[in-house]
């Protein structure tokens, strides 16, 4: 499964999710569903989720145990 | 998205189906068809009192629809230019493909439309086969299974919108 910490990075920034959703090009409720792990974005999706977060697509996504497994 | 009429698109399409029903069982019971060995048939409709008072609520109700109908989609385009309503298109209207999230969502309305057509059709043609049903309950069948897809995609985007916060 796909674990995220989208709602964080985007409160780093202080965008708000349409703010966010209209920088990247979709709406609202598909950042919303992102956040709560119940949609998992294309690879062109997350790619532009880290360009407008200015970060790393590894920071924003991992895959669940991932994160455990290195610790 | 709550005032979006392509998510009550399919609504719309049922209740169409449902007054093209009334016509049906109308034409089913009170009209009679003959054809002739020589070619060409002759259609007849004989109108008791109840079915001339059920022919013009039907009317009523096409009238009434096709005003509310046209008016919702006036009032949708307005208020939607990006995402019109238009029937310059073989698309359903209903589809939702705003962005991957709503096309994701609008495949798997249209998956289970899909498997309920794949359980439905061969179910029905067998009903038809062993059972004497008259032509005007097939075809009243056939609506009602078409209704029931509409049903099907209306209720999966709704339990999903309903989600939505």
């Amino acid at each position: 499964m796909l674990k995220n910490r989208l709602k964080e990075l985007r409160a780093r920034y202080s965008f708000t999710q349409i703010e966010l959703a209209k920088q990247v090009g979709v709406t609202r409720q598909t950042i919303g569903f992102i956040e709560k792990g119940e949609f998992s974005p294309s690879v062109t999706l997350s790619l532009k989720l880290a360009k407008a977060l200015d970060c790393d697509i590894n920071e924003i996504f991992w895959l669940e145990g991932e994160i455990d497994n290195e610790e | 998205m709550r005032n979006d009429m392509r998510l009550t698109y399919p609504l719309w399409q049922m209740a169409g189906i449902l007054i093209i029903l009334g016509f049906v069982l109308l034409v089913g019971y009170a009209g009679t068809v003959k054809t002739f060995p020589q070619g060409g048939f002759e259609f007849e409709i004989s109108l008791s009192s109840y079915s001339s008072i059920f022919i013009l609520v039907m009317l009523a109700a096409v009238f009434l629809y096709l005003i509310l109908f046209v008016f919702n989609i006036a009032k949708h385009n307005k208020r939607m230019p990006k995402h019109k309503i238009t029937m310059n298109t073989f698309k359903p209207q209903e589809y939702l493909e705003d962005d991957e999230l709503f096309q994701d969502l609008t495949k798997q309305a249209t998956k289970k439309v899909y498997t309920y057509f794949a359980w439905a059709l061969p179910i029905m043609a067998a009903v038809y086969m062993l059972l004497p049903i008259s032509k005007t309950w097939m075809i009243a069948g056939i609506l009602l299974l078409a209704a029931g897809q509409y049903w099907i995609f209306y209720w999966t985007i709704k339990k999903f919108m309903s989600s939505v916060d």
